[in-house]
């Protein structure tokens, strides 16, 4: 059983014409594709497109309607607890077992899987140590952090040596730097010849995958590599980068309606048939406003867009509905809030001997849009639960709205919106009884309730579905009525705890629309996220690790910040490369990024011949070398390892005196 | 079913309960608080019946009588009124439950050989206690009346009249008539099913709401396994139980154990794997934590306490229910615990009671598997 001799035209999974139909709406709809061994297929769509079905319908935990799966050249249906032993699948609830250990955990799904003796003993060290979760043996899973909870999972699932890895959104709410570590394993599992099929919400991740699947009501409506996807896209993409990229994109799409503009982080990209043209006419329109930008390029259209491209336009419809009919005007109490709606001093909040939050300052001036950023448990939330007045801080102290955190909570609360990373909504109530149980909540009735009803309901586009079950909305909608029920009350401020963690990249767009237009309306945005694209759409932004803050400033500052700098490599299978080029003295680091690497240096001229040399002597062509601006990710991911390298040195001297 | 699955299984769930230890302590101290609450509670026994006496004779016979009641152990003079208001007072207020009242001629009337009435007034908004008052008081002046002629036939130097029927009455089983002898085998099986079906009745539940079912079904776990493996820990501890509630039984109530305990903990094992697949179905039927533990209360509880028999008499009950009890499985168990507790009998009696419960069991077994879907809906 263990030696898999297949030939490599044999697939490892393979969907023919699945379907499946929940009462009458078709959830998965004549899906075909083949994954082979050592492939990565990534299944890519809008929230309830049908990717998580497609998922469970080839891990034989749901029963296809019509339609063949095989996995491992097993069918789904008649063979399932064949399939059941070669596959692992980790789906996006939970798997473990909170009250267990790491080490429990794995033990449990060990003796689930039959792997036992000596073999067993080898799979847990080896998974241990290429996850790096050997010191959290010990620990209980409910106390890991979002990353290394994922982690974990993932180990339960190898624990066997599946042939064939089924993943559902497996890094959704996991931090970059976790996020990279899981996606080595993930390549070194391919170079194992297993086969993965996975979604994600992250398009940067799918650029990775060797061919994408874009599914969308239920069909596949493009497959193939991420290049042969690009090549669906007829326009060419220019790109120009501003530092107020929101404010263009607001005037072009003004004064050139037909032109498909959008935002990608401190970019704007422009959908256009002839790049020369467009160029020379928008550039005039900005100069002739005044409005300053910088790199204005054609691109090659990246994978988001060809998403936004393809799907962007079937969602037009609501979009538009919802833009054209203005919004009852927001009006923010008779109270003038005061010029810093957030101002904190030396906040400090400890659990036992451990410290969450330490000795935290800054300020938030009103109507700013503020990014809280960090790896997951850095004591992001901590904090915004001690500025909501929910969780009293140990030391320190400041005020939200001009209230004392410490003293006026309940004034605090009712001049804030909070809407937190759990679902705050009803599932088993409609729409429309949410929003009448958060208005009951904040006070309001009668015509005052009716009005912001209203109101609430055109702003998260949910007016055809203010009779429907809350549990039967998308992630994405769900968010957007969580937060119209979160500023049912118009607070001048307004909390949002990773409110797009887990949503269709298009939902993700429309919900920062929204937050800009509350940001338009004076509304200070405190936000955390895990998505950097989204770190570049805030004014300002603070850098949490470990319990402290390692930077703070505008998006450019914090990028000029950096004094390193990026190269972006592309070549064929670059995974393959981390390792040797991080051996070069003349390379700092190198992380996955998108399709390529990017490698960070001091020296770039030094690091170029390095690579080269390297890339030659395996005869690997090079696609493309050049230096680059950094991105936030790139910041954030080398902020985060510069305090591990200074922690570390700090522990080496204390170690030998 | 593979063991080592089952074992994985058995282990997790083992340490879920230790972890959590505020369940295992409920489940440890539940069956305590019941036996030790029905015990002293649940008592059918009539004892120390607060009585009072109106004496209007005062007299040497009146005071013959009323030393009778002192002396029984079913009444306690509590007061000595010398009017009727305070009487009717006494038991409006249920400070008394009987009053006598005896008139001024009684004294006469007895030396003369004239039959006397005694007035006994009994609180009948307690119908039970009441009829056994009125039985336990026509026996004491039964007794009176056959000690006063008793007396006179003998001071007129005759013999007395033997009576032609001497009734030679023994209470087999529980000499002692003590209610306790029989109530405490039924609280065994209250406790058990209560505690038993609760537990187990949010495990699968519990899987279902935080999601990590769907991961188990995606492993070649079997539902064998799964259903097996989650009993194994509960078994552990609903014999534990058993242990708690039979020694305070033998300690603290004097319940003696006539059979064979061994038999007694055989049979209690066959009930408690009944009642654990009970709770283990309504989990995987309900999928939600409260609603199964709350139905598993219910349907364990009630029937268990009203038709199994426990302090009910089956006999008593009208047609349609007495039909009912036998879909109870605690009627069963609780024949078996009073057959092996006090009349001491063994298998070659209790097998049909036996056999009952196995079959019980079994179906709860194969309903659980029947409708545990190791599918998504």
């Amino acid at each position: 059983m263990k030696s898999s001799v297949e030939s490599e035209a044999t697939p490892a999974i393979r969907a023919e014409n699945l379907s499946k139909t929940f009462n009458d709406t078709i959830a998965v709809d004549k899906v075909s594709f083949d994954v082979y061994p050592g492939e990565i297929f990534g299944l890519v769509g809008p929230d309830g497109a049908g990717k998580t079905t497609t998922l469970r319908l080839l891990s034989s935990i749901l029963d296809p309607s019509s339609g063949k799966g095989a996995v491992a050249g097993f069918d789904v249906g008649s063979a399932s607890t064949k399939v059941k032993e070669q596959l692992a699948y980790m789906s996006q609830r939970f798997g473990l077992y909170l009250d267990l250990s790491v080490m429990e955990n794995i033990s449990f799904y060990a003796d689930l899987y039959g792997v036992t003796g000596s073999e067993r003993k080898e799979r847990i060290e080896e998974l241990l140590d290429f996850s790096n979760m050997r010191p959290f043996k010990k620990r209980r899973a409910g106390k890991l952090s979002g990353g290394m909870k994922q982690k974990l999972q993932l180990i339960c699932a190898l624990i066997h040596t599946p042939k064939v890895l089924l993943l559902d959104e497996p890094t959704n709410g996991v931090d970059p730097v976790s996020r990279r570590d899981f996606w080595k394993i993930l390549y070194r599992l391919l170079r194992e010849g297993v086969s993965i099929l996975v979604t994600t919400a992250y398009l940067d991740e799918a650029e990775r995958c060797d061919r994408v699947g874009l599914i969308n009501h239920g069909r596949i409506i493009a497959a193939g590599t991420p290049a042969e996807l690009k090549e669906l896209m007829d326009d060419h993409i220019l790109s120009l980068k501003s530092s107020r990229v929101r404010l263009i994109q607001h005037y072009l799409r003004e004064v050139m309606p037909d032109m498909r503009v959008n935002v990608f982080g401190d970019s704007l990209h422009l959908n256009c048939t002839d790049p020369k043209e467009t160029e020379q006419h928008v550039a005039m329109l900005l100069n002739r406003r005044g409005l300053t930008y910088s790199r204005f390029q054609e691109i090659p259209p990246s994978l988001e867009d060809v998403f936004v491209g393809l799907l962007g336009d079937d969602r037009k419809g609501t979009l538009q509905e919802s833009e054209s009919q203005p919004a009852v005007q927001l009006t923010i109490g008779k109270e003038q809030p005061p010029a810093t709606a957030v101002d904190v001093s030396h906040l400090t909040r400890r659990f036992g001997n451990f410290t969450a939050v330490n000795d935290v300052s800054f300020q938030v001036p009103a109507g700013q849009i503020f990014g809280f950023l960090g790896p997951n448990g850095a004591g992001k939330s901590t904090t915004i639960r001690m500025l909501c007045g929910l969780l009293s801080p140990s030391d320190g102290g400041g005020r939200v709205a001009g209230f004392d955190i410490s003293r006026q909570t309940e004034k605090i609360k009712q001049h804030i919106g909070y809407m937190s990373q759990k679902f705050s909504l009803y599932e088993d109530l409609t729409v429309e009884e949410n929003i009448d149980f958060y208005g009951g909540i904040y006070g309001l009735s009668g015509s005052r309730l009716q009005e912001k009803k209203e109101w609430a309901l055109h702003m998260s586009a949910l007016a055809h579905h203010r009779k429907s079950l809350t549990a039967i909305l998308s992630v994405g909608w769900k968010q957007r009525l969580a937060l119209a029920c979160a500023i049912l009350h118009e607070p001048p401020i307004i909390f949002l705890d990773e409110p797009t963690s887990g949503v269709d990249p298009v939902s993700r767009r429309r919900f920062w629309d929204l937050i800009y237009t509350m940001a338009d309306r004076g509304i200070t945005v405190f936000v955390t996220t895990h998505y950097m694209e989204e770190a570049e759409y805030c004014d300002r932004l603070c850098l949490i690790y470990r319990g402290e803050i390692i930077a703070m400033g505008s998006p450019e500052e914090l990028k000029d910040h950096q004094q390193e700098d990026i190269l972006d490599l592309r070549c064929y299978a670059p995974q393959n490369q981390v390792d040797k080029l991080l051996e070069l003295p003349e390379i700092r680091d190198v992380s996955l990024f998108g399709a390529g690497l990017h490698i960070v240096t001091t020296d770039t001229v030094a690091a170029t011949a390095a690579i080269t040399e390297t890339l030659a002597d395996q005869d690997i062509r090079i696609d493309s070398l050049q230096p680059i601006a950094p991105s936030m990710e790139d910041v954030f991911i080398s902020l985060i390892e510069e305090v591990d390298r200074n922690r570390e040195v700090g522990k080496k001297e204390e170690g030998d005196p | 079913m593979k063991l080592r699955r089952l074992w994985a299984i058995s282990r997790k769930e083992g340490l879920h309960i230790i972890r959590d230890w505020r369940s295992l302590v409920l489940a440890l101290v539940i069956p305590l608080i019941l036996v030790l609450l029905y015990g002293y509670a649940l008592t059918l026994d009539l004892r120390d019946v607060p009585t009072m006496v109106w004496d209007q004779s005062r007299s040497a016979e009146s005071r013959e009588l009323l030393s009778l009641f002192q002396g029984s152990p079913y009444f306690s003079l509590i007061d000595f009124p010398d009017n009727y208001r305070d009487l009717q007072t006494g038991l409006d207020r249920g400070r008394a439950m009987v009053a006598l009242i005896i008139p001024a001629d009684f004294s006469s009337r007895v030396k003369n050989g004239k039959p006397v009435q005694i007035q006994v007034i009994t609180d009948g908004s307690d119908a039970n206690t009441s009829r056994l008052a009125t039985t336990y008081v026509t026996a004491i002046s039964g007794i009176y009346g056959h000690g006063v002629s008793l007396e006179k036939v003998r001071r007129n130097g005759r013999e007395p009249i033997k009576p032609v029927v001497d009734l030679v009455i023994r209470v087999w089983y529980n000499s002692d008539l003590r209610s306790q002898n029989v109530l405490i085998p039924g609280i065994i099986a209250l406790v058990m099913i209560v505690v038993a079906a609760m537990l187990t009745s949010v495990t699968v539940a519990r899987e279902w709401e935080t999601g990590t079912m769907e991961q188990l079904i995606s492993t070649p776990l079997h539902r064998s396994e799964l259903i097996f493996g989650k009993v194994i820990p509960y078994f552990v501890i609903g014999m534990t139980d058993v242990l708690i509630a039979v020694v305070i039984g033998k300690t603290i109530f004097h319940v003696p154990i006539v059979g064979n305990s061994g038999l007694l903990f055989g049979f209690s094992a066959l009930f408690l794997s009944g009642a654990l697949f009970f709770g283990m179905t309504l989990s995987i039927v309900m999928k939600s934590q409260v609603l199964a533990s709350q139905t598993s209360i219910m349907a364990g509880f009630l029937p268990t306490l009203i038709l199994s028999g426990f302090v009910f008499a089956i006999e008593n009950m009208p047609l349609p229910l007495q039909f009912l009890t036998y879909i109870v499985p605690a009627r069963y168990f609780i024949t078996i615990l009073r057959g092996i507790y006090l009349k001491g009998i063994g298998i070659e009696i209790l097998w049909i009671e036996g056999l009952m419960l196995g079959i019980y069991t079994l179906i709860m077994v194969f309903l659980a598997h029947r409708k545990l879907k190791f599918k998504l809906e």
